[in-house]
């Protein structure tokens, strides 16, 4: 089911309307177009072969760095990851849970009031939704040290709650996003189940969601895909060694390239291994992005 | 609604009470609260907080402030190289990723638009990929990509009769590596964005014109494109920010080729956010590393009001 709304337009075959005759010309062109297209691909995609295939090799084993295929294979550098030396199954371990916690918390936070800014009417709502728009324009990292500054105040620097409290809102994007979405839930949906004597949360969890799947899993999968790929924030926040998340912890053991010969190596398989998380995330929930990007677009 | 309260009781309530006594009055600000109270304790109140902090000093890492008026500015202007490094990266990190990407963003989302080429949404989430893998790993491959002695540039550089580069260490190359690796990371993002916009035109309005014997580079340049505007202009402006906010690629990049830190070879690599970083948590200047962001802050607001002024977007989106 790839063929989403966007198949729908030619741009490439003007040539269409006249049938028949020029089936054979059609193909042809199918073929060519295909061809360039997995050519182009394929270049495009040959780095990262080419970087598995290094954490897949031996480190004192130099490989082609032209070709994919490591020179002596071994898994040496992901077994070593996880040693005493590296233990990097702590920083997976941290980033795992309070990635599903933001993700899981912000998601939730991020429907109901997109929910609540498209379908529910009251007082200040335009204002509210006005808010939104103007901090999705603004730069707000560069406000990073107050931001730290205030962590500090709070007694939340060196604790993973100093990540996960601002995070568990939602985003003004994420907001965005949904209320573009809720626009498309019928209200007559709504009235009738308050009709049937349903609570205004009964209409989200019950009515809402279910039908709001697809952009729900969207949201979602930003949100791990912010949290779990994020550096500068946590980077500033947790600096006591043991409480790392991934990728600090990643960017930390790089910086030791000159001291120690695994260091980037290891750096590389651990990257390697972190990106599975936001690419099973997108490839699960890729089917509903396109329209998802279509539907923020009309905004 | 009404018709189900009891008459009797209804006169005594006071107006707070009958606000109360139905859920759909308080329920939507109950919806939208968690997010206005978080990004009031830790969005809005460090953004107020940091005009004062931008006029004072640390006192080391102590939390002891001193005021130092307009000092902190004044020196950003008058006798900070670096800070005149990042706007420069900034200007031309932007411009290049701008000239770089967006043509092979329309090139690919028209070439993804056709209904010729079989396969599409393979290619769709083939070219997008990038775009989702951690700003760390994209890091990671550039520093492999550009490796002197165990680099692919290199390699072809070999393989072409030429001699190594040290694409790392070497100032020229800062912003080749740059845009190459954003070119990775974010063309494919770009492609599916415009072709998301694509979807989006009428189709009748192309047929109309093929009818009228309009050639494909003819509706291209004066039926898809002005009608790509507002795609176009998100593109844009995502691009400009999203350079504003470097921060994962010169982070790894540049940590660890030895020395200069996250400035880069010859302190000629600073962008925005390492530069604040540097500046508040390695030299603990965190009054002057605050009057930085609010340069940026300035900047980026300017920069965005523009584009969206350039791309005439309000009226773009009625």
């Amino acid at each position: 089911m790839t063929a989403n709304m966007v198949n729908n337009t030619t741009l490439g075959d003007s040539r269409q309307p006249q049938k028949r005759v020029k089936i054979g010309y059609l193909r042809r062109q199918r073929i060519l177009l295909t061809t360039f297209a997995v050519v182009i691909s394929v270049i495009f995609l040959w780095p990262f072969f080419v970087i598995v295939g290094t954490s897949l090799n031996k480190i004192d084993a130099p490989m082609n760095p032209l070709l994919p295929w490591p020179k002596a294979f071994t898994f040496e550098l992901y077994e070593k990851a996880f040693s005493p030396d590296y233990h990097f199954h702590n920083y997976i371990w941290n980033t795992v849970w309070v990635v599903t916690v933001i993700a899981v918390l912000s998601t939730f936070a991020s429907a109901l009031a997109g929910y609540a800014l498209a379908k529910l009417q009251f007082p200040g709502r335009k204002v509210l939704f006005g808010i939104i728009v103007v901090i999705m324009l603004l730069p707000t990292e560069t406000m990073l040290v107050s931001q730290f500054v205030v962590l500090r105040d709070l007694k939340l620097v060196n604790s993973f709650w100093g990540i996960i409290l601002p995070a568990v809102g939602g985003g003004a994007f994420g907001i965005f996003l949904m209320r573009q979405f809720m626009l498309q839930v019928p209200t007559e949906m709504l009235e009738a189940g308050r009709m049937d004597g349903c609570s205004e949360f009964g209409l989200f969890s019950r009515i809402v969601t279910p039908v709001m799947k697809g952009p729900i899993l969207v949201l979602a999968t930003m949100s791990v895909r912010g949290a779990w790929n994020s550096l500068l924030w946590p980077q500033i926040v947790l600096s006591e060694t043991s409480k790392q998340l991934l990728m600090p912890a990643i960017v930390r053991l790089r910086s030791l390239t000159v001291a120690d010969p695994y260091a980037l190596h290891i750096a590389t398989a651990v990257g390697i291994m972190s990106a599975l998380v936001p690419l099973v995330f997108y490839m699960y929930s890729q089917r509903f992005f396109v329209t998802a990007l279509a539907g923020a677009l009309k905004g | 609604m009404a018709t189900l309260a009891e008459p009797t009781q209804r006169k005594h309530r006071s107006r707070i009470a009958q606000f109360f006594a139905n859920q759909r009055n308080w329920m939507p600000y109950i919806f939208v609260a968690p997010f206005f109270i978080t990004f009031a304790i830790f969005q809005l109140y460090p953004l107020l907080r940091s005009v004062g902090m931008s006029f004072q000093e640390s006192v080391g890492y102590t939390g002891k402030w001193e005021w130092v008026g307009i000092a902190n500015y004044v020196e950003i202007f008058t006798d900070d190289e670096n800070f005149g490094v990042a706007v420069k990266n900034f200007v031309l990190f932007a411009a290049g990723s701008l000239i770089t990407e967006i043509p092979f963003a329309i090139a690919l989302a028209l070439m993804l638009s056709s209904r010729t080429l079989k396969g599409r949404g393979l290619f769709r989430t083939l070219f997008f990929v990038p775009s989702v893998l951690p700003g760390v790993l994209m890091g990671l491959v550039g520093v492999w990509f550009f490796s002197e002695a165990r680099g692919l540039a290199n390699a072809l550089v070999v393989a072409l009769g030429g001699e190594r580069i040290k694409w790392l260490s070497l100032r020229e190359y800062i912003l080749p590596n740059m845009l190459t690796i954003a070119f990775w990371q974010w063309m494919g993002n770009h492609a599916v964005f415009i072709l998301a916009g694509i979807g989006g035109i009428d189709t009748s309005v192309i047929e109309a014109a093929t009818i009228d014997g309009a050639t494909t580079w003819q509706r291209v340049r004066y039926i898809v494109l002005p009608l790509l505007r507002p795609v176009l202009a998100f593109v844009a402006i995502t691009v400009v920010t999203g350079s504003l906010r470097n921060y994962d690629i010169p982070a790894v990049i540049f940590t660890g080729t030895g020395g200069a830190g996250m400035g880069g070879p010859a302190g000629e690599g600073w962008f925005f956010l390492p530069y604040i970083t540097d500046a508040a948590f390695n030299r603990f200047r965190m009054g002057y590393a605050t009057a930085i962001g609010w340069v940026v802050f300035a900047i980026a607001i300017v920069v965005t009001g523009f584009q969206l002024r350039l791309f005439q977007f309000g009226e773009a989106a009625e």
